[in-house]
């Protein structure tokens, strides 16, 4: 039964649970004798031996789920409960600082010491490979005088003329996430920390920014593919409820959701327990039955109608409309904007979510497989509206792990006029990436609704924190675009980049400079580009 | 579901009450208690120790995080004083009283575990599964923290 080919001494695992089953049924036997006879204190440990016993016999004889338990008995548990915590051990001990996903420690402690305000100079080198195949900023011999710096701004909605115009004065935003994603102090905390940086704040796709009002950020508008807040009972568009969320001067854009980079082409799924009455009442969904958000709006089945509901949404709001979508391909995407040519109407902006985003929580097939990583699609995204002469008319944001300077300028190289960010800010707000923000029991309470976890988080404190990292990314920003020797992100250019062949930007960007049309592939042939 | 917790809950209340009982008549030191484990020669000691397990079996029996807990250790408290009668005090007089009692909490007990089984790992591996939509408790133990995420934005 038991092999011992080797004659060294080791550990056999197998043999010793056979063991451990064997002395818990005679265990019992002499802790009751020795309590019988010697002293009656043994019977504590004859109960003990007997719930072990008694545990052990249904682990091996009565359940049938876990062959290891059924195998070996209660030993087997051990296994499970070191499991159970080997994601805490990994990543205190034993993970390198490099290794964790999907941010490393490395990049994690930067957000941290950002946003509390600490020095973050390094000594003795960098720790990433250096030469590998992450892309690098090129600097120039000549750093841009102090006075040829221009203070950073992008307007929202002119070439349209929108009664309320936006002008962003600082290149970041807080990503989308929903309260229901994030708990209430959570997103006050954010919002309170967007209001004290001076930075705008996208309100996700969780109905009526009820939490978000109460700080002073600027707000941009999520809608949703179930229009949460603003839908009929049927899911339709509920025009007086839209109205009444843009007549708040805090709400300063409308972001329409077409996908998101976490779960492209998916709706969600809030399950009825979670639908708390407030929740319901701010989503416009009833009680106790599932809210599903579909896949798609109920309005865009093809390039025209999406267009048309647009511009019908447009029609409708004083302030400047964009979309938010996650690339699948580059030429769906340029029939798309061709539509908006053929229709004269065009979204005020693009936010291009790159498939490794991930705030929301998603299915992990979704997660692992689906979507365009930002940099490919951001750079397709801005090379098709150039060719298609429509750059001006639409500015581009990009989202997807652009939590420091350096990838930020590197989408705003990629033509990007501004960044979003939700992962940075959860870290500047105390996230440890314990990676439970779907199960409600986040640990640092970002992303619960448990008022025992929500406790620890201090808006006042963290909203500090937000502004912190905001102002310290930004001077990390500026300082770069100095040694670039630009005076502003807007000029910034894919030239302005190191791209190595080991990056998955490399073919597109060699492609498009050898001439050859990068998204070429999938061109029918009578198509008149270039 | 609801039904389970709401027998577990009455079951509770009844244990935690015998067993303050028991737990009180033990430490104030009232003759009984003194003879009786003075025949099992485990007096003082034992007696204060007993008591004072029983205090707090009683005590988190009641709270809504370590309701298992508490029953197992009730279990065990029981199972140790239905040994005591079986090996020495037998069931005459006083003592057929308090071992009907002790049998009673041993089952009562018994019955908390099963029917609050899935709020323990240890316990819940002891079922095979039989219902698949395995909600989970109110106010129960952590013990479920690897659930799959809700799929939701």
């Amino acid at each position: 039964m038991f092999k011992s080919s080797s004659k060294s001494i080791s550990i056999d695992l197998p043999r010793i649970a056979h063991f451990v089953n064997a002395l818990l049924l005679v265990l019992p036997v002499l802790f009751f004798a020795a309590g019988y006879y010697l002293s009656f204190y043994f019977h504590f440990l004859t109960v003990a031996s007997l719930f072990f016993l008694l545990v052990n016999f249904t682990y091996r004889h009565v359940q049938k789920d876990h062959a290891l338990l059924r195998n070996f008995g209660i030993i087997g548990q051990a296994r499970y409960i070191i499991e159970s915590v080997g994601p805490e051990f990994r990543q205190y001990l034993f993970l390198n600082d490099r290794e964790e996903r999907p941010f490393t420690r490395t990049e994690r402690s930067e957000v941290y010491r950002k946003a509390k305000n600490i020095d973050s100079t390094g000594s003795f080198g960098t720790l990433l490979e250096y030469d590998a195949g992450e892309i690098k900023l090129r600097h120039s011999m000549f750093p841009t005088r102090k006075q040829r710096t221009r203070p950073f701004a992008v307007t929202f909605g002119d070439t349209r003329s929108v009664p309320r115009p936006y002008t962003l004065t600082k290149p970041m935003i807080v990503s989308a996430m929903s309260y229901g994603a994030l708990g209430s102090r959570a997103v006050r905390s954010l919002a309170r920390g967007a209001a004290r940086a001076g930075i705008a704040m996208n309100t996700g796709e969780g109905g009526y920014p009820k939490y978000h009002l109460m700080e002073k950020a600027d707000l941009i508008f999520q809608i949703g593919t179930a229009k949460f807040g603003i839908r009929t009972p049927d899911g339709k568009l509920d025009e007086s409820a839209l109205s009444e969320i843009v007549s708040h001067p805090q709400v300063r854009m409308l972001e329409i959701k077409l996908s998101q980079g976490a779960k492209p082409g998916k709706g969600g799924l809030l399950p009825a327990d979670k639908i708390t009455p407030e929740i319901a009442q701010l989503r416009g969904i009833p009680m106790g039955q599932d809210a599903v958000s579909p896949a798609y709006h109920e309005e865009c089945h093809d390039p025209a109608s999406t267009v048309a509901f647009i511009s019908r949404i447009q029609d409708l709001v004083p302030i400047p409309v964009g979309i938010k979508l996650c690339i699948g391909s580059f030429e769906e995407f340029r029939a798309f904007v061709r539509e908006m040519k053929t229709q004269d109407r065009f979204p005020d902006f693009i936010t291009v979510d790159g498939g490794e985003g991930g705030t929301g929580a998603a299915p992990t097939a979704f997660m692992d497989r689906v979507g365009l990583p930002l940099y490919p699609a951001l750079f397709g995204v801005v090379g098709i509206l150039e060719r298609e002469g429509i750059r001006d008319k639409v500015k581009v944001l990009a989202a997807g792990k652009l939590i420091n300077a350096g990838r930020q300028l590197t989408a705003f190289a990629l033509g990007a006029d501004a960044c979003y960010t939700a992962r940075g800010f959860m870290l500047a707000i105390g996230c440890i990436q314990a990676r439970q923000c779907g199960s409600n029991q986040c640990p640092v309470g970002i992303t619960t609704h448990d008022p025992s976890l929500q406790a620890g988080l201090d808006p006042e404190k963290k909203s500090l924190r937000v502004e912190s990292y905001v102002d310290n990314t930004l001077h990390d920003l500026e300082q770069m675009l100095v040694a670039m020797g630009k005076s502003c992100p807007s000029e910034l250019s894919p030239d302005d980049l190191y791209i190595p062949t080991g990056s998955s930007l490399w073919q597109f960007v060699e492609a498009e400079s050898s001439r050859s049309h990068p998204f070429a592939t999938q061109n029918p042939p009578n198509s008149t580009t270039q | 579901m609801n039904h389970r917790i709401t027998i577990s809950w009455i079951l509770q209340i009844i244990t935690s009450a015998i067993l303050l009982m028991a737990a009180i008549g033990k430490l104030t030191g009232k003759p009984e208690p003194v003879a009786l484990f003075q025949q099992l020669n485990f007096d003082p000691g034992g007696r204060i120790l007993i008591g004072v397990l029983e205090l707090l079996a009683a005590l988190i029996i009641l709270i809504p995080q370590s309701i298992v807990i508490g029953a197992i250790l009730g279990w065990g408290l029981m199972s140790g004083a239905l040994i005591a009668h079986f090996t020495r005090l037998g069931f005459d007089g006083m003592y057929g009283l308090l071992g009907m009692m002790a049998a009673a909490i041993w089952v009562g007990c018994a019955a908390i575990m099963i029917l609050r089984h899935d709020q323990s790992r240890l316990l819940s591996a002891m079922f095979t599964i039989t219902n698949p939509e395995r909600a989970s408790p109110p106010g129960g133990t952590r013990d479920d923290s690897r659930e799959p995420p809700d799929p939701h934005g």
